[in-house]
């Protein structure tokens, strides 16, 4: 309304206004509203005109969509009465007039607050639907898939721009240099490429090489950043020789080479997530790996004009740090508050660090004050950690949760010479039921959206904050939660059912509509091997008597079900490391093969006891009687 | 259109470049460039025509006001408003028939042009009735698409929203050639002579027949069109001859006959009759190949005909892994293969033909040939710049990567870099073998073994 208000009872000059006449329909607004679409702009031109009040200026356009966009113009927000065009409709039509900016700025979700955010989308490309890596680099709302060897775009509407194929067959790094152009790197094919999305082709390539080393060969990228002069790419090849090259984005060739070292040990590893951070023009690189024995990892931050290492960090580490043997899970760097934040992979806890304060352990663990999410969710699961918005997201398995800030007048002091890590409150951000849709593999926001990928489920799911209250019915909200789901992976909780959900994912079927049948059959599998096989047993028990086939059979059937009971995921866990809720991804070939041996061996022991457990008990009865034993030798001839 | 109607004098009123409609008592405004968008033969051009003087008032048109928005919207931008899709699409049809703009409408919802290949979903699934899954199928450019599924053909029109069958006299149809919307030439491999059916009214409206020396009839194996020519493979079943007849294709007259084989002692190559007819119009040739399964395994032969001279211009025997499809791109100009053996995709390039006739393996690595007959049943087609191959229930997507010349040697590339595209999402993937591919508009058609639809995949068109 600030731009209507000065004239608003104020004496009317006439040459303030202007008429408009859309497509037949009269419009009449002030010079002001009109101009502040931009210099630029078709209506900006108009204004300049000499202004004749009897015959206004013909626009030979929609007038039920300009109606919008001038209110648009006039208040900034959107009207309700936009809901009739749709989001691409709008902005063609003010790309035609010119006033796009003003739309795309009216038309961004609002500020993404984790503690009350919904999954608004789930953009799935048409083919190769796995997300290998995406980027939200550009800060519109706008995203950029690689699936396979594609790299899908799309705009901040969320709607299909475009789509092209490149000559890597996996992409598994992705940044965008410039609007229309991308760097992408894979951990199959060598080298750096650029693409430019919009003409669909291969601009340019880097790759590392020296020549007086034979060891660095063919090295892959597994991690870019950009600043604005230049690229930075993590380079390794096979040996783990790896470092950080530096290209010139004006000609694309490689400057400099930092930090080369030889990958023999974990803390020379090369850097698997790089970020370029403008306030202090350093580079925070990590690199995380996880094996039999936990967790490690490094975070060094790089000056790039010296190639000098300014702090890092290996965890675990000397035993100097306080939470010695509980190293990082996954750390992300907050470039525009300067601090980092870390997951850890045993405890879980979320640590805090200051960039301008660095030391030995600069770490802060946040207190979760939270006594419904109380010691909920350990490091068990793979976690992912991002920050974005003054807020930290983190993932544990297919959960999602946020650390924000509590906004407090008092505090803000305590903020300015001390690391506030109790202001910090823990919230989940997704419902329950979203933890069975897969594991998250990783998040990125941009444009006020948190964009997630998870584990072998195809597209990304977006998420936003929204004013509006969205109330449905009951119907809808059964169907909205069956949209949502079908896609996911389906699992029941209870124990026997999470037995068979586990067979269930051995034979790899998602599709709830199977679950019945799959039931049906391994039990009728089971029960029929069970029964049939006395039939062999007998022949077998000829040859060993009965007592021997009992304690074979019993023994088969106790070994079976312990097996049975190790399959479980809560047992395996303990054992494995691998995660122990009743869910898909929890379910791995272990379990597969135990569950499997574990029927066969009770099958085995129950049909035994079929065979034998009667004659030995008449056996056993008939010894007792000497006459019996003499009635049945001569019987016997 | 112009951005916006320049300031006139005042006076000239009646010169206004503004043109006011009043639609069934809504009164719209126009610019006349717009209206003339409509092309001369539509009812606005007629406005636009009438004299100034003998205008009392504004045209009146007595039609429904929200359809014409929609038209005008239409008109303006290219595009159909997303208020259209409260209306159904055949009362917008028929109203866009009454101004005289239908092609536009035809051309804003399926356009060529909005074929995007990497966007392609299964969207739709056209169910056929009968227990016949389909043999044949053909579209036309905007989309329209005729269907043969036993002696039946089944028409769905460009919006695929209305369908008419009719009953042919064959026992099944294994050629299909759309001529027009409405027309199409239909043969089989068990029935003599070429049909040109009114897909309409359901006539036939001329046979047409190949005689060879014996003067017996003969069945059709292949039908193709060129602008301006209908091509027809016969095969004959005495004395085993073939031949490729070129009709005249506005009145349907024998123009010339091409490549006439007989077979004579043991030469069983020259017996083999052209399965598929492809016109190539940039460099004027017709491709005829045929293959045919013998002991020794698949071979065929794949020519090139000058049609006007009716002479063979170059011509490839493949013996080893033969083809077990081929298909033309001109936008590539490139022949591409499916090998009957690999089932691995080649190109031959149509630019240096002649020279060394070499089969080159689209994907990077080639698969050591174990003998199994992997690429059987595969079908190729292309459309735009992608080559679409089917292996089984799936579909394979070749496009070609556009390489800055600078890195080839680096990064070890061909000359030209195509790579493969798995097709769909994954619940789309597998499904019976797939037996037809077919493009138009913006639409990809596939029909399965054993399956009694067509499958549509198209790309999602703006706003809709």
């Amino acid at each position: 309304m600030e731009d209507g208000n000065p004239y608003f009872g104020a004496a009317h000059r006439p040459h303030d206004r202007i008429k408009l006449n859309v497509g037949g329909k009269l419009f009449e607004t002030t010079i002001s509203t009109i101009r502040s679409g931009g210099p630029d702009s078709l209506l900006q031109a108009l204004s300049a005109r000499p202004i004749d009040d009897s015959n206004p200026v013909f626009i030979d356009r929609d007038p039920e969509i300009f109606s919008v966009l001038l209110s648009v113009l006039r208040t900034n927000r959107i009207p309700s009465t936009a809901r009739r065009f749709s989001k691409q409709e709008l902005t063609d039509e003010a790309l035609y007039y010119g006033i796009e900016s003003r739309l795309k700025s009216a038309m961004l979700p609002p500020p993404l607050s984790g503690i009350d955010a919904s999954v608004v989308a789930t953009i799935r490309p048409a083919s190769d639907g796995l997300p290998s890596a995406f980027t939200a680099g550009a800060g519109d709302g706008s995203l950029w898939i690689a699936h396979g060897g594609q790299i899908s775009a799309y705009d901040c509407n969320l709607a299909h721009a475009g789509t092209i194929r490149t000559h890597i067959n996996d992409i598994t790094s992705i940044r965008r240099l410039w609007p229309d152009v991308a760097a992408v790197g894979s951990d199959t094919a060598a080298g750096l490429h650029i693409y430019d999305i919009s003409g669909g082709r291969h601009v340019a390539s880097a790759h590392w090489t020296d020549p007086s080393d034979p060891r660095i060969y063919k090295a892959l990228v597994s991690a870019i950043a950009d600043s604005p002069n230049s690229v930075y790419a993590s380079f390794y090849c096979r040996h783990k020789e790896n470092c950080i090259l530096v290209i010139d984005k004006s000609t694309l060739q490689v400057v400099s080479e930092i930090g080369r070292q030889s990958g023999n040990s974990m803390k020379t590893m090369g850097a698997g997530k790089l970020t370029y951070m403008p306030s202090s023009s350093l580079i925070f690189a990590s690199a995380v790996t996880s094996g039999a024995f936990g967790y490690s990892g490094c975070i060094r931050l790089w000056d790039p004009r010296s190639g000098e290492v300014v702090w890092e960090t290996t965890e675990p580490g000397s035993g100097r740090s306080c939470r010695f043997g509980d190293s990082f899970a996954d750390v992300d760097v907050d470039a525009d508050e300067s601090t980092m934040f870390k997951v850890c992979s045993k405890s879980g806890d979320v640590g805090m660090a200051d960039l301008r304060k660095l030391g030995e352990d600069p770490w802060v663990y946040l207190r979760d004050n939270n006594p419904s999410m109380a010691h909920k969710g350990g490091g068990d699961s793979s976690s992912v950690i991002h920050c974005y918005r003054k807020q930290v997201f983190v993932a544990r398995g297919g959960g999602l949760e946020v650390w924000s800030q509590v906004e407090d007048k008092e505090t803000e002091e305590e903020r300015e010479n001390m690391v506030s890590e109790g202001s910090y409150r823990r919230n989940y951000v997704d419902k329950l039921d979203d933890l069975e849709r897969g594991t998250i593999t990783k998040m990125e926001g941009g444009g006020d959206r948190l964009f997630i990928s998870r584990e072998d489920v195809e597209g990304i799911e977006v998420w936003e904050s929204s004013n509006f209250s969205v109330a449905y019915g009951n119907g809808q909200m059964f169907n909205n939660n069956n949209s949502i789901l079908s896609d996911g992976k389906h699992t029941d909780g209870s124990g026997v059912r999470g037995t068979f959900a586990q067979a269930k994912d051995l034979y790899s079927l998602s599709d709830s509509e199977c679950h019945p049948f799959l039931e049906l059959l391994l039990s009728t599998l089971f029960l029929g091997a069970a029964i049939i096989m006395p039939l062999g047993m007998t022949f077998l028990v000829a040859f060993m008597s009965d007592y021997w086939m009992i304690l074979f059979s019993s023994l088969a059937y106790s070994l079976g079900l312990s097996f049975l009971a190790r399959s479980t995921p809560p047992v395996l866990s303990n054992a494995t490391g691998s995660c122990s809720l009743y869910q898909p991804e929890c379910i791995g070939n272990t379990q597969g093969v135990l569950f499997c041996t574990a029927l066969a061996l009770i099958a085995v022991g129950i049909s035994g006891h079929i065979t034998s457990l009667g004659s030995f008990f008449t056996e056993q009865g008939k010894i007792q009687t000497p006459s019996d034993q003499i009635d049945m030798k001569r019987k016997v001839p | 259109m112009p951005p916006y109607a320049p300031m006139m004098p005042p006076s000239g009123r009646k010169e206004s470049n503004i043109v006011t409609i009043d639609v069934g008592g809504q009164i719209f405004q126009t610019t006349k460039q717009t209206l003339t968008l409509a092309g001369p033969k539509s009812l606005f051009s007629k406005i636009l025509d009438l004299p100034a003087s003998a205008q009392i008032g504004f045209p009146f048109i007595d039609r429904d006001p929200d359809l014409f928005s929609i038209l005008l919207s239409l008109l303006r931008t290219g595009n159909l408003p997303s208020k259209a899709k409260a209306v159904d699409l055949q009362d917008l049809f028929s109203e866009a028939k009454f101004y005289g703009i239908e092609s536009l409408l035809v051309s804003s919802l399926s356009n060529p042009s909005q074929f995007d290949a990497f966007n392609l979903e299964k969207s739709l699934i056209l169910p056929l009735n009968g227990r016949d899954s389909p043999s044949a199928i053909s579209t036309t450019m905007f989309g329209s698409v005729h269907v043969a599924h036993g002696s039946k053909i089944t028409s769905f029109d460009w919006s695929l929203q209305r369908k008419s069958t009719i009953l042919t006299r064959f026992s099944a149809v294994d050629s299909l050639l759309a001529l027009s919307p409405s027309v199409a030439a239909a043969g089989a491999t068990d029935f003599s002579g070429l049909q040109i059916l009114d897909l309409e009214n359901g006539y036939v409206k001329e046979t047409l027949n190949w005689e060879n020396v014996t003067r017996s009839s003969s069945t059709v194996q292949a039908i193709g069109s060129s602008p301006k020519f209908l091509f027809t493979s016969f095969e004959s079943g005495r004395r085993n001859s073939n031949s490729i007849v070129v009709f005249d294709i506005e009145n349907l007259k024998p123009v010339s006959e091409i490549g006439t084989n007989e077979i004579y002692g043991a030469d069983l190559d020259s017996g083999i009759p052209a399965t598929k007819l492809s016109w190539i119009s940039d460099y004027n040739l017709l491709m005829a190949s045929g293959s045919h399964s013998g002991p020794s395994g698949v071979c065929g032969n794949i020519k090139l005909w000058d049609v006007r001279s009716g002479n063979l211009v170059w011509e490839l025997k493949e013996k080893v892994d033969c083809f077990s499809d081929v298909t033309v791109s001109e936008n590539l100009s490139a022949i591409f293969k499916v090998g009957v053996n690999s089932g691995e995709v080649f190109l031959m390039d149509l630019r240096n033909l002649g020279a060394m006739n070499t089969w080159v393996p689209t994907g990077e690595t080639r698969r050591v040939v174990n003998g199994k007959k992997e690429g059987v049943g595969c079908k190729i087609g292309s459309h735009g710049n992608q080559v679409f191959c089917s292996k089984g229930g799936n579909l394979e997507l070749w496009s070609e990567v556009f390489m800055g010349s600078t890195i080839k040697s680096e990064d070890g590339l061909q000359e030209r870099v195509y790579r493969r595209n798995l097709m769909g999402r994954a619940k789309d993937m597998g499904g019976s073998r797939i037996t037809h591919l077919s493009f138009g508009g913006n639409k990809m058609f596939v029909t399965r073994k054993d399956q009694q639809s067509v499958e549509v995949w198209q790309s999602s068109v703006r706003g809709f």
